[in-house]
């Protein structure tokens, strides 16, 4: 009996030196795969997702298709990328529906995807990075009543009609101002993430319902569409709220165009989603669903301390 | 389940070579001194990893204080320079007008300053260095560089990071130096506040120091407010800085804290032209995390030291080994008997010594097993001897009596026929000395006593001799008839009432050699028939029987000897039985 303890020990006192060899950090690569490359938004994702990978050793490829409703394109460009063989996939879905397949693909050739901001109509996903989505759009129809309040028309500009947050947001929006106030949306219009087009629609609008008080746009080129199209018409008696607020929309929100804005916190989304995908590849236990905060910003307090730091990135 | 993994580790034991199982001498020495020597090799890498540690612990905080020290002096001259243009304008404004002034500032504009620009006591812009129009509806009074320092005052004041918002679409992270000056206008005199905007061009590169592999540098002011970062973007969307809490209620110099199992460095240096402070932090892992390389080469060197020693324990503990187990295998051939075993001595002193007593001891054992067969073989011819010997003197004496009373008669034929049968009887008793005589020869003995006895007994009995031709010239151990057939006279044929006989008989069956003594005498009881062999009788012709039988197995071993068969009434068989010798 003493012999076989010697020898567990010394197979023990081997397989500590040999295992203080492979205790190295190992480098895994992820790829972030996002709506559009040419957002600002997205580029805050990015630098989140980039001080996660440089803290916790991951190399980062982003992608992404040029336009967001380029749905296909972002299909393809999953699937080049489970080609390559990422140790992991961070998602945001362009399209509800469509991107479904690309993700249990990946996740059937053992890639785990990590969502960030938009979902898909699958359940293979190992955890969710977001804002929430329904309270973002309540929040924004709370301070709506809260500032413009009675019987106020409203029409709501959203994005693109199958990505999870539009539908969201929609939903957050409307289901507050339908059961908790006298306002009534008189009409929803989507821009598919195009400012010209959020731009035209508002002009459309403004002549289509003269009488609508407030300009609901539920994402950044929505209510930067908006924006432009009311400052060109001069029309700043018109209440415009948005969510996201770009470094434009704070010019606006300066200039008294946009008075209200829900504030995302896109960094820190890239952030949480490369700290995810790095405790998933470490075996770590993850939530299913991370919701980042949202904030309410307007001309008040935009240049506080606190939400200057959100609006304005750091360079 | 454990009884059976005994089962199967005592089968492996019991198939294993003796010098490989669990407790042989090669297995625990080879064992022992490998896990002695593994033990010491971790210790002592145990004990240089600390060491090295500490002196990494010891380098890296005087190179971490250093280098900041550095970067605060290099900031610190910095802020000193940004101070004294600041001081230079101001200066200039007491005697000059500000356009005059700022023509000439114009030149000496830098990259790294944003803007330099005079606004007087309402927020007003006076003067600035660019030609980027301000904003309309831009606020000065509310913005906090503008409010900390009393217009006209001299004294400036830096402001942290803040977004500056005085151009149209530009959203500016900078820090804000505000000095309160005055100056001429005509015959009037004006307060007012001067603004310089620095961008972190500057004090990002300063900070860009490399503070060991993960190491970082980062500003903080008095309050533990953030001035610079590396990662200011991440600690503005709200991922803390767990160490700037710790920094700023630290005095100036080097501290290690030890945060959830980390060890870090943390290196404070407050400035001298702002309260701010300059940090410094790195964290300590040690000698293994500090280079990969280092890493794997140091655990690549003890992987192969611990295998060497394995390699050389085993082999050391078979050369120590290895001579003893070929004197354990000799010891076993001892053991079998077989004495011409010796060993020829190799390998450590102590074996040599072993075994050159191993074959100090077989020799002896040879010797004397050799002395014990000598000292027995004479043992047994002194025995057999006295056995022979013990045949002789009352028969002579009868015999020489009965021919003495033959001769008184006058009975010449037969004194002369008796004294012939004497002779040739005694000559073959006494034949020169040897043990062993022809079968030819024992028969003419037996016959000469047959003829000796049958006249001293009157013809009481007749005898019959017969023998297989072959035998005659085989030998055999001399007198074995003549007890026998001496004791059917006695106690078969001598008294019986009718005439006796005796019938010698000598042939060869089995491969051996047989004599047969048959008498019609009264045969032999039972009771002492049972025991004729046993016992050493106490009378004299019994004593004969015995001492035949013992002679024969002395001679040839327990199987030969004499066997017994008697009815009561009807006689007796004897039967001699000898090995075939020729």
């Amino acid at each position: 009996m003493r012999r076989v303890i010697c020898f567990g020990l010394l197979v023990l006192l081997i397989v500590v030196s040999l295992s203080s060899c492979t205790a190295i950090k190992k480098t895994y690569s992820v790829d972030l795969i996002v709506k559009t490359t040419n957002s600002e938004f997205w580029a805050s994702v990015y630098d989140g997702a980039k001080a996660a990978g440089a803290e916790y050793n991951i190399d980062l490829r982003f992608l992404g298709p040029s336009k967001e409703e380029d749905h296909h394109v972002q299909v393809s460009i999953i699937k080049q990328s489970i080609q390559q063989n990422p140790d992991a996939i961070i998602l945001a879905a362009s399209d509800y529906h469509l991107i479904a397949e690309p993700v249990e693909i990946a996740v059937e050739s053992k890639i785990p995807v990590i969502l960030v901001d938009s979902g898909v109509n699958s359940d293979k996903w190992t955890s969710f990075v977001s804002t929430d989505n329904y309270k973002a759009g309540e929040v924004l129809a709370q301070e709506i009543e809260k500032r413009v309040g009675g019987s106020a028309e409203i029409v709501v500009i959203s994005f693109v009609k199958n990505s999870l947050p539009s539908l969201e947001r929609t939903a957050g929006f409307s289901d507050y101002i339908n059961d908790k106030t006298e306002m009534k949306i008189v009409e929803i219009v989507y821009c598919d993430s195009d400012i010209d087009k959020a731009e035209q629609l508002t002009v459309e609008i403004l002549q289509k319902y003269p009488e609508v008080q407030v300009i609901a746009g539920l994402n950044a080129q929505s209510a930067t569409g908006a924006a432009r199209a009311l400052e060109k018409l001069e029309r700043s008696d018109i209440f415009l709220a948005g969510i996201d607020c770009t470094v434009e929309e704070a010019d606006y929100m300066e200039q008294g165009i946009l008075d209200v804005a829900v504030l995302q916190n896109p960094y820190l989304m890239g952030y949480f989603s490369v700290e995810t995908a790095y405790n998933v590849l470490t075996g770590k236990r993850v939530e299913r669903n991370i919701h980042t905060e949202v904030y309410v910003i307007d001309k008040e307090n935009m240049f506080s301390e606190e939400y200057q730091r959100l609006i304005f990135p750091f360079y | 389940m454990v009884r059976f993994i005994h089962r199967i580790l005592h089968r492996i034991k019991t198939m294993l070579p003796p010098n490989l199982r669990w407790n042989s001498l090669l297995v625990v020495m080879s064992f022992s001194t490998t896990f002695i020597a593994v033990v010491a090799v971790l210790m002592i890498t145990f004990a240089m990893n600390n060491r090295f540690n500490a002196s990494i612990d010891r380098t890296t905080e005087q190179n971490n204080t250093q280098i900041v020290d550095n970067v605060s002096d290099s900031i610190d001259s910095y802020l000193k320079e940004i101070r004294s243009v600041s001081d230079t304008i101001s200066n200039l404004l007491i005697n000059y007008n500000p356009e005059k002034v700022f023509n000439f500032y114009h030149l000496v504009l830098r990259d790294d300053i944003d803007t330099i620009a005079v606004f007087d006591a309402q927020g007003e812009l006076v003067m600035k260095t660019d030609s980027r129009n301000l904003k309309e509806n831009v606020d000065i009074k509310r913005q906090n560089w503008f409010r900390s320092v009393a217009p006209g005052s001299r004294m400036y004041m830096f402001t942290g990071p803040h977004v500056q918002r005085l151009y149209k679409g530009e959203y500016r992270w900078v820090i804000s130096l505000s000095t309160g000056v005055e100056w001429t206008d005509g015959e009037n005199k004006h307060q007012g506040v001067m603004l310089v905007d620095l961008n972190f061009n500057n004090i990002e590169e300063m900070c860009s120091k490399e503070l060991g592999e993960k190491g970082y540098l980062y500003i903080i002011d008095k309050n533990g407010e953030l001035i610079y970062h590396p990662r200011q973007q991440m600690i503005y969307a709200g991922i803390k800085d767990k160490t700037i809490p710790i920094a700023s209620a630290l005095d100036d110099g080097s501290e290690i804290i030890k945060r959830d199992g980390d060890r870090i460095l943390i290196s404070v240096k407050t400035l001298r032209n702002a309260d701010w402070r300059i940090v410094g932090v790195s964290p300590l892992n040690g000698l293994f995390a500090y280079d990969a390389e280092l890493r794997i080469f140091i655990s690549l060197i003890v992987i192969s030291v611990v295998l060497l020693i394995i390699f050389l324990s085993v082999i050391v503990s078979f050369f120590i080994t290895s001579p003893m187990y070929r004197l354990m295998r000799l010891m076993g051939k001892v053991e079998e008997e077989k004495f011409n075993t010796y060993y020829v001595a190799r390998g450590v002193h102590e074996v040599k010594e072993l075994s050159f007593a191993f074959n100090q001891m077989v020799y002896k054992i040879k010797r004397l097993m050799e002395q014990i067969v000598e000292e027995q073989q004479l043992l047994r011819k002194s025995e057999m001897k006295l056995l022979q010997a013990q045949i002789n003197p009352h028969f002579l004496y009868n015999t020489l009596d009965s021919i003495m009373w033959m001769a008184e008669s006058g009975d010449q034929k037969n004194v002369v026929k008796m004294i012939s049968a004497l002779a040739q009887f005694l000559r073959l008793s006494l034949s020169g000395g040897y043990d062993t005589i022809l079968v030819a020869d024992e028969l003419k003995h037996v016959e000469n006593y047959l003829i000796i006895q049958k006249m001293r007994y009157n013809d009481q009995f007749d005898y019959e001799i017969t023998y297989d031709e072959a035998v005659l010239q085989c030998k055999t151990l001399k007198i074995v008839l003549q007890p026998i057939v001496e004791n059917a006279i006695i106690h078969g044929v001598a008294n019986l009432p009718y005439k006796g006989k005796i019938t010698i008989n000598a042939g060869v069956r089995q491969d051996r050699l047989f004599f047969k003594v048959i008498d019609n005498g009264f045969g032999i009881r039972p009771e002492i028939l049972d025991n004729i062999l046993e016992e050493k009788p106490t009378t004299r012709s019994g004593m004969g029987v015995y001492n035949v039988n013992k002679r024969i197995q002395l001679m040839y071993g327990a199987e030969y000897g004499l066997q017994f068969e008697s009815q009561p009434d009807e006689g007796t068989t004897v039967s001699i039985i000898l090995p075939l010798a020729k």
